[in-house]
């Protein structure tokens, strides 16, 4: 699971919640692995992004400097703020572990790098 | 043999002439151009002429249809091509020419079995390649993980165009197999993210996964994540619009069942049928939150159906009595 898939997902499925926003990350397995960078699909994915809620994912995975507190001005343009964001929302990747709802404590497993945010029948 | 008509407007435009009385043509074309007070310079004479008087570089090119023919019967019919009217005042260059002509010979379409003589044959300048080559680049038999209804690599394009998906942009399948789509949609720039048809990808090894097979194409850049989700709860994502498009081959029952989860009083039935109407109805409401502005939703039927319950569940009966839905 890369931080773009994060920074989307919510468990407001789960009855009665309504924040369900950021999920925390517990990941016993992160891995780094490079991919090719686009700059005008990073730039274009830097609107939709929760910034809070990915530097916190990214402190999560101990890498809490990568990212200034706020999205820079005229970013469209500023290669080096593109990258480090390229880089946290894709190249940093959760192999194993858990995504926790913030209201019920609900545990939702990443397994193999895929999150399974089904419920139990109970729960819908 | 066709006249350009050009400079009135910034246009260039081709007319093609359906009959064979050559000497009316220009004279017909003016006529009514007047007709309808178009104002439009028509060349005196034919396009033919100009790119026999032309004196550029050319070379002439057979290709033929359904059977393969021998260099020597190629040249055949490049001699025996009407020279006397096709005087090209250019050079010959095979290597590096400014034009070619293509003489292309139709053999018919029952594959292995050509016609005797060509049905067809053409006469045709060279423009531009077309991108078919890329359906046998992405051909299923080639591709390593396959399901039972991967979606063919021409429709798959089809589809992918369809969606009008861009290069840089962010693409959706809530309802994956083996990934055809979006393989499709990778190798057109985009980035994608599905949802599994089925819950089970994690029963497949490491190289059977849509993973492996945008990285069989070099796509693997392109790949941001799966996840296993129950498509009809919609709320799973944070209200914004993120999807450029959407293209999905939904599991209407007919190819391959469609289940959901559902809340049951026995805890028995976790999963219940996933009704076609539903189906659609998660998809729309789906589609209403999450495309841009302008994205689309790319769907495939497999048949003409009736978004109706009742004629839904009648479709069902009849074909599917003895499907393990």
């Amino acid at each position: 699971m890369k931080l773009l898939t994060h920074n989307m997902l919510t468990s407001n499925i789960i009855k009665g919640v309504s924040k369900g926003f950021p999920l925390k990350i517990v990941a016993s397995k992160v891995e780094e692995k490079e991919v090719d960078f686009v700059p005008e699909f990073t730039a274009r994915m830097i609107p939709k992004i929760d910034w809070p809620a990915l530097r916190q994912a990214a402190a999560d995975l101990g890498k809490p400097d990568n990212l200034p507190e706020n999205v820079v001005e005229k970013y469209e343009e500023n290669e080096e703020f593109l990258k480090k964001t390229h880089h946290v929302l894709m190249e940093l990747e959760v192999l194993e572990g858990e995504l926790i709802c913030p209201e019920t404590g609900r545990k939702f497993p990443v397994s193999n790098g895929i999150p399974n945010m089904l419920l139990r029948e109970d729960e819908v | 043999m066709a006249a350009s008509i050009g400079k009135s407007c910034t246009r260039t435009i081709l007319v093609h002439f359906a009959h064979e009385h050559t000497d009316f043509r220009i004279p017909e074309l003016q006529s009514i151009l007047g007709l309808f007070h178009i104002e439009a310079t028509v060349p005196k004479e034919c396009l033919k002429e100009a790119h026999i008087k032309c004196k550029e570089s050319f070379k002439y090119q057979v290709t033929s249809f359904n059977k393969k023919l021998n260099k020597e019967r190629k040249l055949q019919i490049i001699e025996d091509l009407p020279h006397e009217t096709l005087a090209f005042e250019g050079p010959v260059d095979l290597k590096n020419p400014q034009h070619e002509y293509h003489i292309i010979e139709d053999y018919g379409s029952l594959l292995g079995q050509p016609t005797e003589a060509p049905q067809q044959v053409y006469f045709a300048k060279w423009i531009a390649d077309g991108q078919r080559e890329k359906i046998n680049e992405f051909h299923l038999q080639k591709r390593h993980f396959i399901a039972n209804t991967s979606m063919d690599a021409g429709l798959s394009m089809v589809m992918s165009n369809l969606g009008q998906v861009q290069s840089g942009t962010l693409i959706f399948d809530p309802f994956v197999g083996s990934g055809s789509l979006l393989v499709s949609a990778a190798a057109q720039g985009a980035f994608v993210m599905a949802r599994p048809s089925r819950a089970n990808v994690k029963q497949r090894s490491d190289d059977e996964s849509v993973r492996a097979n945008l990285r069989q194409y070099g796509l693997e850049s392109h790949y941001i994540d799966i996840l296993v989700a129950d498509s009809s709860r919609v709320n799973m994502w944070r209200e914004q619009p993120l999807f450029h498009s959407i293209i999905t081959d939904p599991p209407y029952g007919i190819r391959e069942g469609a289940k959901r989860i559902e809340k049951s009083e026995k805890h028995i039935a976790q999963r219940t049928e996933y009704h076609l109407s539903d189906i659609f109805m998660d998809l729309l409401n789906f589609a209403a939150r999450y495309l841009t502005l302008n994205g689309r939703l790319e769907g495939m039927s497999d048949a003409e159906l009736h978004v109706d319950h009742f004629q839904e569940s009648t479709f069902r009966d009849m074909y599917f009595k003895e499907s393990n839905l």
